[in-house]
């Protein structure tokens, strides 16, 4: 059976001429189909796995999420506007007190304090300053070297 | 509530034995047992125990938080005071 397009005779082995026709497409495979417009897609979603590696050069505008950044090492980054960071005296071992910093102990009274032993405030604040409501020596602390009466040694607190 | 030491992620196992350590009843001598304590090597023979001074003014939240848990008598009836334990031998 022959086609007639604008009275001519379309048969099997003849070309139709592409500019001639208007309206839709049916369902076509267009696997063929070159020299596309990336201009002329105009609605729908573009499949992730359609999009090539990225550089990163591209990313122009907008703010990042933070959960998006993972892993990896950071490069050259100034960090002069990070914000919200913890306050310095939170930061262990560096806060005063906080669980392991390091003090020194001084042995007011006779008695041994032991290397590697263990010692609470009832005997270091008490016994270093019986008069003092020192908060130095809250929790417990572990002796660096064993002192006598009257010598000092780094301790740490352990917990 | 779990007390934790937040530094080091450390839980509080056991407290026993509180007697209070100032006079005025701002702070509490116990004994204490930690998650971290037997890596550590501490109260390998007193069943992971060892001393703890546990008061208001400790820059440390769990200090204050064992000292409250303490004062509220959760670790047992707090005994008296005794000035000896601190003014020396």
């Amino acid at each position: 059976m022959a086609l007639i397009v604008a009275g001519a005779t379309v048969t099997s082995g003849a070309n139709l001429d592409a500019t001639k026709l208007t309206g839709n497409l049916p369902a076509i495979n267009g696997a063929s189909v070159t020299s596309l417009n990336g201009s002329n897609i105009a609605s729908g979603t573009v499949a992730t796995a359609r999009i090539p590696n990225l550089a990163a050069s591209k990313i122009t505008s907008g703010t990042m999420d933070g959960a998006r950044i993972s892993g990896g090492t950071f490069g050259s980054v100034n960090g002069s506007n990070i914000s919200s960071l913890p306050a310095a005296t939170s930061i262990p071992p560096i806060a005063w007190g906080a669980v392991g910093y390091f003090a020194f102990i001084y042995k007011h009274y006779s008695g041994t304090f032991n290397y590697n032993s263990t010692y609470s405030g009832g005997i270091l604040g008490g016994r270093i300053n019986p008069a003092s409501t020192s908060t130095g020596y809250g929790g417990t602390w572990r002796m660096g070297s064993t002192i006598n009466q009257n010598q000092m040694a780094c301790a740490q607190r352990v917990s | 509530m779990a007390i934790t030491i937040e530094s080091i992620g450390a839980t509080l196992i056991g407290a026993k034995n509180p007697q209070w350590g100032r006079a005025d009843k701002s702070a509490i001598d116990l004994e204490c047992k930690f998650s971290h304590y037997e890596r550590l090597g501490i109260g390998t023979d007193t069943d992971g125990y060892t001393g703890f001074w546990a008061s208001l003014d400790d820059p440390e939240p769990h200090g204050r938080a064992i000292f409250e848990a303490a004062k509220a008598g959760e670790y047992g009836t707090i005994k008296d005071y005794d000035p000896s334990k601190v003014e020396g031998d």
